[in-house]
C-alpha cells in the first residue's frame, strides 16, 4: 500500500513540474507579444487598425512522400509569400482530405493540383471552360478558384457551343489574356516529363502527345528487337476497375484504351484521327453523320456494326454512365440509317463533341452489356467488374492476378495490330521498386517521371534509354477568391509574382522543368496564345502594385488594408 | 458444466464487442473528412458524373440510413461491394486473406520454433555470457522497427547479392493451375523467405523471452529437484519436466499473438509487396473505400476476439490450477 502511494505521488510531482514549465513559457510568451505591441503603438505615429490586418493564409501542401515537388515548392512559396508580408501557415495534408476539402468542397485558401496533360485536353475546352466558366463554380465543379467573371463566361460559351474553328480560336486566344492578367489559379511550371525504357529489347518508340510512353500509340508501334515479344511494363500501384462507364484512375483508362475501339482516336501529335469512323462529317452545328468500318470484330468473334455504336452511345445517355455522359451530354438522339452509317443530333453545338465524346468512348459490345443491364438494372451494370473486359481493339484481356500481375494479350487480327505479342503489367508499391525492377530487367518499360536521383539510378543498367516530352500539363495554384485575401486581384497577382519559378525548377525539379504561365501549353501551337502577361518572380514590382492598390505593410513588414480599402476582383473587363 | 457455461458467456460478449467495433468502425470512416471520389482528378468525369459516382456508392443517403443498410447486409454476411475493385468485399479479403494467412503461418512457426528452444536454452544458461548476449539481442530485434529489418534484409540479399527476388510473391509471367500449383514450388519459397523471416525474428523475441522467464520460474520448482533426485539427465530433465510446464503462458500468447499478427503485417507486406491483407488496408483508407476498410478491420477484430477467446479456453484446460469463477 505505501509503495503504491509513494509511486503514485512521483508520477504527480512530475506531471507538475512538466506543466507548471510549460505554462510558464506560455506566459513568457505572451507577456513577450503583448510587449511588442505596446511597443508598435508608441513608435507608429499612424497606428495600424489590427481590424485591417491581411488575414492569415492557410497554405495547404502536399506530404513529403507523396509528392517530393509540391512539398519542397510548397515551402519555398510560403517563404516567399512571408517575405512579402503576408502570413503564411503551410500545413501538410492527406490527398484525401485536401481533395475533399479544397478541390470539392471549396473550403480551403491555396493549395497546388498537378493537372495531367492528356491528349483530350489538347482542345482547352477542360483548361478555359470546365476550369474558370462561372457555372463550375458550384460544390464538386472544377472552377475552384471561383472565377465569376460575365464577360470571361460569354467568352467560353462562344468557345464551346461554337464548331468554327477561327471563332473558337479568337475567343480561346482573349480568354487566356484574361486568365494571366487576373491569376485566379495560375499556372507555375510544369515537368519536362522523362520516361524509361530498355532499349536493347524494345524499339519504335513512339511518345505520345503529353502521355509520352503511356500513350496508346507507343504500345501499339513498339517493336521487339530479339526474342522476347511480352512488353513487361512497372507502375505503382494495379489496375482496379475495367469498366469503362466507371472508372476513376488514370491507370486504368491507359489499359481500357487498348482493350476498346472508340470511333475516333487521337494521334501522337494531338490530331484527331479515324478509327471505328471510317469518315465523319459536321452537317451542319448539331448534326454529324458518321461511317463506320466493316472490318471490326470483337474478341470473342462477334462483329462490331452500328448497332453496338448505337446502343453505346443511347446506353451511356440512359444510365448517366459516369465517364461516358460527361463528355456526351449534348448528346440528343443517334440513328441508324445505312447499314454503316449513323447520324447523331445534339441538343446544341457542342465543339468538344468530336474532340471528346467520339476519342473517349470506347465502343462496348451491345450482346454483352444490353444482357447484363437487362438482368441487373442501370446500378449493378455501372459497378460491374466487367472481367473478361471484350472490346474490339488492338489488345485482348489475358488474365489478372490482382496486385500481383495484369496481361493483356496481342489481337493480331486487328486492322492496327501490335508488334508485341503482349503486355504484361507489375505494380509495385513505390517508384523505388519499379526502378530496381528496371535495373534488374523484370521491367521493361516505365512510364513514371523520373526525378534527377532516379536518372542516376537507373544509369546501372546500361540497356536503360530514356524519352523526353514537355508536359501538357502544368501545377496550378489554385487561390480560393472566396475568402480573404484572394479576393482582390492585386493580392493574387502579387502572391503570383512571389513564386520563384526559376528556383524551383533548378532546385527542387532539379532542371527538368519548365516555367509555365497559362494552362493551355505552349507545345498546343493551334490554341496556344504567346502574347499574354507573365507574371514571373519580381517582389519588387509585387511590391508596387500591393502599395498602388493600398496595402500598407507595418513595423514586422505584415501587410495591411488601408482603412479606405476597397477589393477589386478582376482587371480584364 | 460450467466450462460450457464459461464459454458461452464469452462468447455472447465477444459479439457485443464485435457490434460495437462495427458501429465505431462505421461511424469513424464517415467522419473523417475526404470522400472515395474527389480525389481523382484526372478521371475525366465532371461534377455531375462524380455525383453519380457517390449515389452508385450509396453515400448520397443520410447517415443512420446508411448504417442500417449496412447492418442488414453484415448479418446476411454481405460486407458489401469495394468502391475501388467493384468486387464484394468478402471476395477481394478472401483472396488476400490466403496470401497473408500463408505468410503469417509461416513466420509464427518459425517465430516460435526459435523463441521455445532459444529461450529455454537462455534459462538454462541462466546469467552467463550466453544469456545476456542472447537476451540482449532479443530485445534489440524486438525494438528494431520491423521495415528497418525488411530494408536490411532486403539491401543484402535481394539488391547487393542478389540471390533472392526483390518482392512479390510470383515471379513475373508465371501461371498456375490452382493454389497447390501456386503455393508449392520453388519460386514460390524463394518469394516466401525474406518477408516470413524478417516478420518471424520480429515476433520470435517475445516468445524468446517469456519462455525465459517462465522455464526460470519452473526451474525453481520442487518437482524439478526430484527429478533430479531421482537420477534423470539434465537434457531430460529440461526436455520432458520443465519445458513442458513452462510452455504453458508461451501457448497463450502464441494464441494472441496470431490472432494480431492476422491483422496482416502490413509493414512487411508493404516493403516486399506481398498481396496481402495489410496492404489492402493503407490502400484501402487512403482512397476512402469504406466498405473495404471496414471489412479488413472488422475482420482482424474477429480474428483477435476469437483467437482470446481460444487462449483462454485453451488454457483453462490446460493449467488444472485455474478455476473459471
Amino acid at each position: 500500500m505505501k509503495n503504491n502511494f509513494k509511486k503514485g505521488l512521483i508520477v504527480f510531482l512530475t506531471f507538475a513540474l512538466v506543466f507548471s514549465f510549460v505554462g510558464c513559457a506560455q506566459q513568457v510568451e505572451e507577456e513577450n507579444l503583448g510587449g511588442q505591441e505596446q511597443n508598435n503603438e508608441e513608435n507608429e505615429e499612424t497606428a495600424l487598425n489590427p481590424e485591417n490586418k491581411v488575414p492569415k493564409i492557410e497554405f495547404w501542401i502536399f506530404s513529403q512522400t507523396k509528392d517530393p515537388i509540391r512539398y519542397e515548392a510548397g515551402l519555398m512559396i510560403a517563404e516567399a509569400w512571408k517575405d512579402l508580408g503576408f502570413e503564411v501557415d503551410a500545413q501538410v495534408l492527406e490527398w484525401a482530405t485536401m481533395s475533399a476539402e479544397g478541390f470539392k468542397g471549396h473550403r480551403h485558401d491555396a493549395f497546388i493540383v498537378q493537372w495531367g496533360g492528356k491528349p483530350e485536353r489538347v482542345d482547352p475546352y477542360h483548361w478555359l471552360y470546365v476550369m474558370h466558366h462561372s457555372e463550375t463554380a458550384k460544390e464538386g465543379g472544377y472552377n475552384i478558384a471561383g472565377y465569376i467573371n460575365p464577360k470571361y463566361d460569354e467568352l467560353a460559351e462562344q468557345f464551346a457551343f461554337n464548331n468554327d474553328p477561327q471563332a473558337r480560336q479568337e475567343a480561346a486566344h482573349e480568354m487566356q489574356e484574361m486568365l494571366t492578367r487576373d491569376v485566379p489559379q495560375p499556372s507555375m511550371f510544369k515537368r519536362k516529363l522523362t520516361q524509361s525504357y530498355n532499349g536493347a529489347k524494345f524499339e519504335n518508340i513512339t511518345p505520345g502527345i503529353g502521355e509520352g510512353l503511356y500513350s496508346f500509340w507507343n504500345f501499339v508501334n513498339i517493336t521487339p528487337t530479339g526474342e522476347d515479344k511480352i512488353l513487361n511494363f512497372g507502375a505503382v500501384t494495379d489496375i482496379q476497375l475495367l469498366n469503362p462507364l466507371t472508372t476513376k484512375k488514370g491507370q486504368d483508362q491507359y489499359m481500357l484504351k487498348l482493350i476498346y475501339d472508340p470511333l475516333l482516336r487521337i494521334d501522337e501529335n494531338g490530331e484527331i484521327v479515324n478509327w471505328i469512323a471510317s469518315s465523319y462529317e459536321s452537317v451542319d452545328d448539331t448534326t454529324i453523320e458518321v461511317t463506320i468500318r466493316d472490318d471490326v470484330y470483337f474478341h470473342d468473334g462477334e462483329p462490331l456494326t452500328a448497332e453496338d455504336v448505337k446502343f453505346t452511345f443511347d446506353f451511356a445517355m440512359e444510365t448517366q454512365a459516369p465517364y461516358y455522359y460527361s463528355q456526351i451530354k449534348a448528346l440528343e438522339s443517334v440513328e441508324i440509317v445505312e447499314e454503316n452509317k449513323l447520324v447523331f443530333k445534339l441538343s446544341k453545338p457542342f465543339a468538344p463533341f468530336i474532340s471528346n465524346g467520339f476519342t473517349m468512348c470506347g465502343i462496348l459490345p451491345k450482346h454483352i452489356w444490353e444482357k447484363e443491364y437487362k438482368e441487373k438494372g442501370a446500378e449493378a451494370v455501372l459497378q460491374w467488374e466487367n472481367v473478361p473486359a471484350i472490346g474490339s481493339g488492338p489488345f485482348k484481356f489475358d488474365y489478372w492476378r490482382v496486385n500481383e500481375e495484369f496481361a493483356l494479350e496481342a489481337n493480331k487480327e486487328h486492322f492496327y495490330a501490335p508488334q508485341i505479342d503482349g503486355i504484361l503489367r507489375i505494380p509495385y508499391t513505390n517508384d523505388y521498386g519499379v526502378i530496381q525492377g528496371q535495373i534488374a530487367n523484370e521491367v521493361d518499360m516505365n512510364g513514371a517521371n523520373l526525378l534527377p536521383m532516379d536518372l542516376e539510378e537507373i544509369a546501372k543498367n546500361v540497356d536503360i534509354e530514356t524519352v523526353e516530352i514537355p508536359d501538357l500539363g502544368s501545377y496550378i495554384m489554385h487561390f480560393n477568391m472566396r475568402n480573404q485575401p484572394f479576393n482582390d486581384v492585386y493580392a493574387r497577382r502579387a502572391l503570383t509574382m512571389a513564386i520563384p519559378r526559376e528556383a524551383i525548377i533548378e532546385v527542387v525539379m532539379g532542371g527538368q522543368g519548365f516555367k509555365a504561365f497559362n494552362p493551355v501549353a505552349a507545345e498546343n501551337t493551334f490554341w496556344y496564345n504567346g502574347d499574354t502577361e507573365e507574371l514571373d518572380f519580381d517582389l519588387e514590382k509585387a511590391r508596387e502594385e500591393l502599395k498602388e492598390a493600398g496595402y500598407l505593410w507595418d513595423e514586422d513588414g505584415k501587410l495591411y488594408y488601408s482603412d479606405d480599402f476597397e477589393a477589386t476582383s478582376f482587371l480584364s473587363e | 458444466m460450467k466450462r460450457l457455461k464459461y464459454i458461452f458467456q464469452r462468447v455472447f460478449m465477444m459479439f457485443i464487442t464485435l457490434f460495437i467495433l462495427v458501429t465505431i468502425l462505421f461511424f469513424i470512416f464517415r467522419v473523417i473528412p475526404g470522400d472515395p471520389v474527389s480525389m481523382f482528378i484526372d478521371s475525366g468525369m465532371d461534377a455531375e458524373g462524380k455525383a453519380k459516382l457517390m449515389e452508385l456508392y450509396g453515400l448520397d443517403k443520410p447517415l443512420g440510413e446508411q448504417y442500417v443498410i449496412y447492418l442488414k447486409n453484415l448479418v446476411k454476411g454481405d460486407l458489401g461491394r469495394s468502391f475501388t475493385y467493384s468486387k464484394p468485399v468478402v471476395e477481394v479479403i478472401g483472396e488476400r486473406f490466403v496470401n497473408t494467412l500463408v505468410l503469417t503461418l509461416t513466420a509464427m512457426i518459425i517465430a516460435y520454433s526459435i523463441g521455445i528452444t532459444v529461450g529455454s536454452y537462455l534459462a538454462w544458461k541462466r546469467n552467463t555470457k550466453i544469456d545476456v548476449i542472447g537476451t540482449m539481442v532479443a530485445i534489440t530485434v524486438r525494438c528494431a522497427p520491423i521495415f528497418w529489418t525488411g530494408m536490411i534484409l532486403l539491401g543484402i540479399f535481394s539488391y547487393k547479392l542478389g540471390w533472392l527476388p526483390l518482392g512479390g510473391i510470383t515471379s513475373p509471367g508465371q501461371q498456375f493451375s490452382g493454389y497447390f500449383d501456386k503455393f508449392f514450388n520453388l519460386d514460390f519459397l524463394r518469394h516466401l523467405i525474406l518477408p516470413a523471416i524478417t516478420s518471424a525474428l520480429y515476433s520470435s523475441a517475445t516468445p524468446t523471452l517469456l519462455m525465459r522467464s517462465s522455464m526460470l520460474e519452473v526451474i525453481k520448482e520442487d518437482y524439478i529437484e526430484l527429478a533430479y533426485a531421482k537420477g534423470l539427465s539434465e537434457k531430460r530433465v529440461r526436455n520432458k519436466h520443465a519445458i513442458r510446464t513452462a510452455l504453458l503462458p508461451v501457448v497463450t500468447i502464441l494464441a494472441i499473438q496470431a490472432g494480431f499478427a492476422i491483422g496482416g503485417s502490413v509493414l512487411v507486406e508493404t516493403v516486399f509487396r506481398w498481396p496481402g491483407m495489410g496492404r489492402e488496408i493503407v490502400l484501402a483508407v487512403g482512397s476512402r473505400d469504406y466498405p473495404m476498410a471496414q471489412g479488413v478491420f472488422l475482420l482482424i477484430g474477429i480474428m483477435i476476439s476469437v483467437f482470446n477467446l481460444l487462449a483462454d479456453i485453451l488454457y483453462s484446460y490446460l493449467d488444472p490450477r485455474v478455476t473459471l469463477n
